[in-house]
């Protein structure tokens, strides 16, 4: 029988030896099973992560090159382009070599750190892409905390106060707000704060023109980031309230409470004390799962604000389109969030007891 | 032989009206499905957000289908317009017109048909897939399930959004393309959904049970865990169709779609590109968004709904 | 020291219903008195109202309970109580000790925390003032039950489930309480690690001059701890007095019916004889009802042989031998009890064979020939030894009617013949009648005890050699117990139809066996008839089952003596 069964069910204490461990008293006869170790886990994970990069590179070569449609031609399409200067191009960026031969190079190249070059800018990707890393941290990281503090904070109230109008006005909102495509709130946002109101610039990181150092030019990208920041938060901290609110809720029922209340804890306390650090766990997970929308929701926010990010880049590479642009980002996208995952296993890890038993 | 005439001491249940000697098995099937369909509209209907929004829903679906009624395909035919460009609301353009000249109430008319369109084709792509890898990863075990989890995991970690315009730039703009790039980035989710509750549904005793009597991996499946599973991916074929929806007006947005065919994204991409939102022509920006949100909020609403029928614990959220 | 009484004490529970808003009533005018310093059992079916009853006395009862009477702790009306007093009350003169196995602890603290924060709570009341003073008391109190204080640094999941019931115990005892209430306290333990428990709730109530009220559905574990046993049917009193008397000689139907799942070992008016079936080779049966159909079971007849089996899994402390060289026989008609505590191997090897666990080593016989590994020899294997799970509940899909459920094996094997006819025979024999009126049910719309009989009904329809039935009344009602093994004890006798039964339970064995099979640790301690290892137990072993078995352990005229203490 090759499905099912093959791993034990074995519930309730393991038999014990016949010399417990340690320095337990000999009448205490039912030992549970020893845990597993540290570098156990952390080396399943950090397979498992290489895994999953080795499987971004491949698929970052290969879709370019088995999917129909032809690269050059879409490259091509919409312009003058005659056959021979098609073969020019095939050659320069190495199209007409053998399938295996191009495969190797593009290795070889990746474990120099570098990504080819890109078609529109004639630059290396690479540097293209260092360039732009840091203004999409800036925006996302800054964007994420915010959606997860506003997100849990709301989300642990509403359950608190289940039932109550705060609860179902911000039940409701987070609703709302889940179902707007980002780029849109984005767009609304330039219409009335930008375009209309006037309060904050339209677009772009810095003021054109501008030169400014220190303290001034903190101030001018401030001013810049707030409404990309603001549409990206708006979007996202509706799930992270969702959840909190529901592992909460769930959470709630749950028989240790019974024991805390028993034992004389004031119901704000058993809360805040038990029933909310240990909701928080399952949520911890989602938000780290989430990563990969977060990074996606860059894309649209960059490209409507103008933010020059690594969204904005992948925009450009794509209306070009510029292959060894879009291969680039998208490796560097997908290996950003896959090491992050990582991290979070292993922070996982880290708060909750049980997990480090298995 | 022998056997005891004796009725079972145990007090009398609550059946439902028994049936007659001579009615097959088939009917007594039947009648509890019919009865079933009954209790679980019931509990749907109760949930009145959940209503509200499968009645929008019907409408909106309704005003798309009759699309070339409402607004005639002449009217959107840029060199026959009469009106001009960038018009505000007027009663003879309700919701103003664009930079050509079209009413956009027209167009939001017929951007629908997209929308609904690619949204149920994509959600169909990616529910297939999503159920079938998630049931086999679920079921079976060794290398076969390594092998899935891993192909899970990393359709799960790698960022949908940049691997949808990976695949469509290769593939080249089109509603097909947005359909498969869709399909193909979002069945993760409804796999690792379905895998969870496979294992689940394994792990009970009439499984067990099953394999003791005989069973085959395609009784199991087929018998046992599709049945437990559907009802949890009809409710996040709900959800999902909300956010297709989404990530259709995103990828037309960003330039993917097919630029002859009007969607509501495609018409958000206009407004950007002829710089409206700057422009104070804010009919063209707010409109087809507060469709798209309309209509996925009522998603939403219904795949909630749904969700707390076949999960009695949520109900009341 | 506080006296505890309910005056006519009523308690409903405002729910919704499928036509609406209903109202449960949990406790029935209830009076009860409770003498500082006795112990009562509380005792009863799931739903009698035994839990509401104990958890109204601290007030923990969920907030659409309505609480009508009053209940007097030491003078004061519980209900009545501000909540400052109440928090104050809690634990320190009445404390609970809650199922530990279960979610009653916080699974993210350290057990001493989870104590310590006991103390804090009280800090005003108790000489505890500091952390130092508090972190002795802990290890104070976890000394008290036989944990060593190293064991307060664990997480629950950590601890086996005895582990987590003394735990539970020693923050019971933090604040130095005058009544403790025990809530099912060892349900879910090995009858070893129960006595265990139990020995060490009962000296330190007894040493402390506390009341105590346990509550279980266990009416022996009750009679085997307390002095007086009340019996709650229905949110009402039926029964009250001493526990041997309510034990050995009940007045209610309904105590009655719970003693009866409590034989006592040894006794033959208890031996092959249950409330409603008495088998032609019992003891005393009178010999005029032998049925003509009766042929005693014959061990020679080997119908299912194991030969040494052994079943090793790998485990993450190195591997384990779940089943160790094995060597088990059945014979045709005979019921053979396999005995175990959980752990012990008991499971896997019914399991094993019954094909569905694959052994390491040795081989399982089916009359005579070794079981192939072939998927489709291995199904005709299956038509003849059938299984009988223990969770009724979860043995049957609850989307699947009874019809669908007992059509499963015949569609399986395609079996010729009407089906329909082939479904209300297994049911008749199954004593589902008339079967007409089951067809169309669904599991949730049966009790327990049928839908245990629609699964035996739907091993039945295979007309199967031999059955391996696992713990089949473990997750029964006491009252319904008696009919299940009724109808196995008839179907052998009626049918011829042998059974593998597994279980914890040595009395099951002493009802309804033929021979019993003790397994420890995957091993086989001992085996033979039952009349000889029940009552002349030769390895120590089952001997010390025999021990702490509670019947065994009856209170008398207040002489507590530990369990297990006459081994």
């Amino acid at each position: 029988m090759e499905s099912t069964l093959s791993e034990p069910v074995l519930g309730g204490a393991a038999p014990a030896p016949a010399a417990p461990p340690g320095g337990a008293p000999a009448k205490d006869t039912d030992e549970p099973r020893r845990g597993g170790s540290w570098l156990r886990y952390i080396g399943a994970k950090a397979g498992g992560a290489a895994v999953s990069l080795v499987m971004v590179v491949l698929l970052g070569f290969f879709a370019f090159r088995i999917l129909p449609g032809d690269p050059v031609r879409s490259l091509a399409d919409g312009r003058q382009v005659t056959p021979e200067q098609m073969d020019i191009l095939r050659r320069q960026y190495g199209l007409d070599q053998p399938l295996p031969a191009q495969f190797w190079r593009y290795l070889t190249d990746l474990f120099q750190g570098k990504l080819g070059d890109s078609y529109t800018y004639n630059r290396p990707v690479m540097e293209l892409i260092l360039d732009r890393l840091g203004p999409t941290l800036l925006l996302t990281g800054t964007a994420a905390a915010l959606s997860v503090v506003l997100g849990l904070w709301l989300g642990q109230r509403a359950a608190w106060r289940r039932g109550s109008s705060f609860d179902k006005t911000q039940t409701g909102l987070a609703l709302v707000f889940w179902s707007v495509p980002t780029f849109w709130l984005g767009l609304l946002m330039l219409l009335v704060f930008a375009g209309g109101l006037h309060w904050f610039p339209t677009g772009g990181m810095v003021t054109a023109g501008v030169q400014a150092t220190g303290v001034e030019y903190a101030w001018d990208v401030a001013r810049h980031m707030v409404l990309p920041v603001l549409t990206m938060v708006a979007v996202g901290y509706a799930q992270y309230l969702m959840v909190m609110r529901a592992s909460l809720l769930e959470e709630m029922s749950a028989d240790y409470l019974v024991t805390a209340r028993a034992k004389g804890l004031r119901e704000d306390d058993v809360r805040r004390r038990h029933a909310v650090p240990n909701a928080l766990l399952p949520t911890v997970t989602l938000i780290f799962l989430t990563l990969g929308g977060l990074v996606g929701g860059a894309v649209t926010v960059e490209t409507v604000f103008s933010w020059p990010g690594l969204g904005y880049l992948t925009f450009q590479a794509l209306s070009a389109p510029d292959f060894p642009l879009l291969q680039g980002t998208f490796v560097v996208f997908s290996s950003i969030v896959i090491i992050m995952n990582f991290f979070a296993d292993i922070v996982y890890r880290l708060l909750d007891p049980r997990l480090r038993a298995s | 032989m022998s056997t005891s005439v004796r009725t079972t001491p145990d007090q009398p249940p609550t059946l439902s009206p028994s049936t007659g000697p001579g009615r097959g098995q088939r009917s007594v099937a039947a009648a509890r499905r019919i009865q079933r369909a009954r209790e679980v509209w019931a509990e749907f209907a109760a949930n009145r957000a959940g209503l509200i929004g499968l009645v929008l829903l019907g409408v909106v679906i309704l005003l798309a289908f009759l699309a070339p009624v409402l607004a005639p395909e002449e009217t959107l035919n840029v060199t026959r317009i009469t009106s001009s460009q960038n018009e505000p609301p007027t009663w003879a353009n309700p919701l103003g017109t664009d930079p050509a000249g079209r009413s956009i109430l027209a167009m939001l008319v017929w951007g629908a048909r997209i929308s609904l369109l690619v949204g149920f084709a994509a959600t169909a792509v990616s529910m297939l897939i999503g159920t079938v890898v998630g049931m086999a990863a679920g079921h079976f075990t060794g290398v076969t399930q390594g092998v899935l989890m891993r192909v899970i995991d990393f359709f799960l970690v790698v960022p949908s959004l940049v691997l949808a315009i990976v695949l469509s730039s290769v593939i080249g703009p089109g509603v097909a393309t947005i359909v498969i790039a869709i399909g193909i980035t979002s069945w993760a989710g409804t796999a690792r959904l379905v895998r969870s509750q496979t294992l689940s549904v394994e792990s009970r005793a009439y499984i067990e049970r099953s394999w003791a009597l005989g069973a085959s991996d395609a009784h199991i499946i087929g018998k046992h865990v599709l049945p437990a599973v559907m009802p949890l991916v009809l409710a996040n074929t709900t959800l999902t169709v909300g956010s297709a929806i989404i990530a259709e007006s995103t990828l037309s947005f960003l330039g993917m779609g097919d630029p002859g065919q009007i969607s509501w994204g495609s018409m958000l991409k206009a407004a950007l590109d002829t710089g409206a939102a700057t422009g104070g022509y804010w009919w063209f920006v707010l409109t087809p968004g507060i469709a798209i949100v309309l209509v996925v909020l009522c998603f939403t609403l219904v795949g909630r709904a749904f969700e707390s029928v076949i999960n009695p614990t949520l109900r009341g959220r | 020291m506080p006296r505890l009484e309910f005056k006519d004490l009523r308690v409903t529970y405002a729910t919704q219903g499928e036509d609406g808003p209903r109202t449960l009533t949990a406790v029935d005018g209830v009076n009860l008195v409770v003498e500082p310093g006795s112990t009562l059992g509380l005792a009863g079916e799931s739903g009698c109202g035994k839990s509401t009853l104990a958890m109204s006395v601290l007030r923990l009862l969920p907030a659409n309970a309505k609480v009508e009477g009053s209940i007097l702790l030491g003078g004061e009306n519980v209900p009545d109580l501000s909540w400052g007093r109440l928090r104050t009350v809690r634990w320190t003169e009445a404390s609970i000790v809650f199922q530990g196995a279960m979610h009653s602890l916080n699974p993210v603290r350290k057990v001493r925390e989870q104590i310590a924060e006991a103390l804090r709570i009280h800090a005003k009341a108790l000489p505890y003032k500091d952390d130092a003073a508090r972190d002795t008391r802990v290890a104070e109190l976890l000394e008290l039950v036989d944990l060593s204080p190293a064991k307060g640094a664990s997480y629950p999941h950590e601890l086996s489930g005895g582990q987590k019931q003394r735990v539970m115990i020693a923050m019971a005892l933090a604040c130095d309480p005058e009544l403790i209430i025990a809530d099912e306290p060892t349900t879910a333990l090995d009858v070893i690690v129960q006595a265990q428990v139990l020995n060490v709730l009962t000296a330190l109530v007894a040493s402390r001059g506390l009341s105590l009220i346990m509550i279980s559905h266990d009416l022996s574990v009750l009679a085997a701890t307390c002095e007086r046993i009340v019996v709650m049917q229905q949110g009402k009193i039926v029964e009250d007095g001493p526990s041997a008397d309510v034990m050995r000689t009940p007045q209610h139907p309904h105590t009655r019916a719970l003693a009866a799942a409590f034989p006592l070992i040894g006794d033959p008016a208890s031996r092959l004889r249950l409330p409603g079936y008495t088998a032609p080779d019992a003891p005393g049966a009178n010999p005029l009802e032998k049925s003509g159909t009766f042929t005693a079971p014959d061990p020679a007849d080997v119908v299912l042989e194991a030969r040494d089996l052994s079943v090793t899994f790998a485990g993450r402390g190195g591997d384990v031998k779940a089943v160790d060289s094995v060597n088990l026989t059945c014979g045709r008609g005979e019921i053979v009890a396999l005995v175990g505590q959980s752990g012990s191997g008991k499971t896997t090897l019914a399991r094993t064979m019954l094909a569905l666990q694959r052994p390491t080593s040795g081989e399982v016989l089916f009359e005579g020939k070794a079981l192939s590994h072939n998927r489709k020899a291995l199904k005709d294997y299956r038509r003849s030894v059938q299984f009988v799970l223990q969770d009724p509940s979860a043995a049957l899909n609850p989307k699947h009617s009874v019809y669908e459920a007992v059509a499963e094996g015949p569609r399986l094997h395609k079996l010729p013949g009407n089906e329909r006819e082939i479904v209300t025979a297994a049911l008749r024999k199954a004593e589902l009648n008339p079967p007409e009126r089951f067809l169309a049910a669904i599991p949730q719309e049966l009790s327990g005890g049928q839908r245990q009989r629609v699964v035996i009904a739907g091993a039945l329809a295979l007309d199967p050699e031999f059955l391996v039935a696992d713990e089949p009344v473990a997750s029964l009602d006491a009252s319904v117990r008696a009919e299940i093994l009724a109808l196995l004890l008839r179907l052998r006798c009626e049918l011829g139809l042998g059974a593998l039964v597994i279980t914890h339970d040595l009395g099951l064995a002493w009802n309804i066996a033929d021979r019993v099979v003790v397994m420890f640790e995957g091993r086989i301690v001992e085996e033979g008839r039952v009349e000889d290892v029940l009552l002349n137990p030769q390895h120590e072993y089952t001997r010390k089952l025999l021990s702490v078995v509670p019947t065994n352990n009856v209170v008398e005229d207040d002489a507590s003596v530990a369990i297990g203490a006459g081994a």
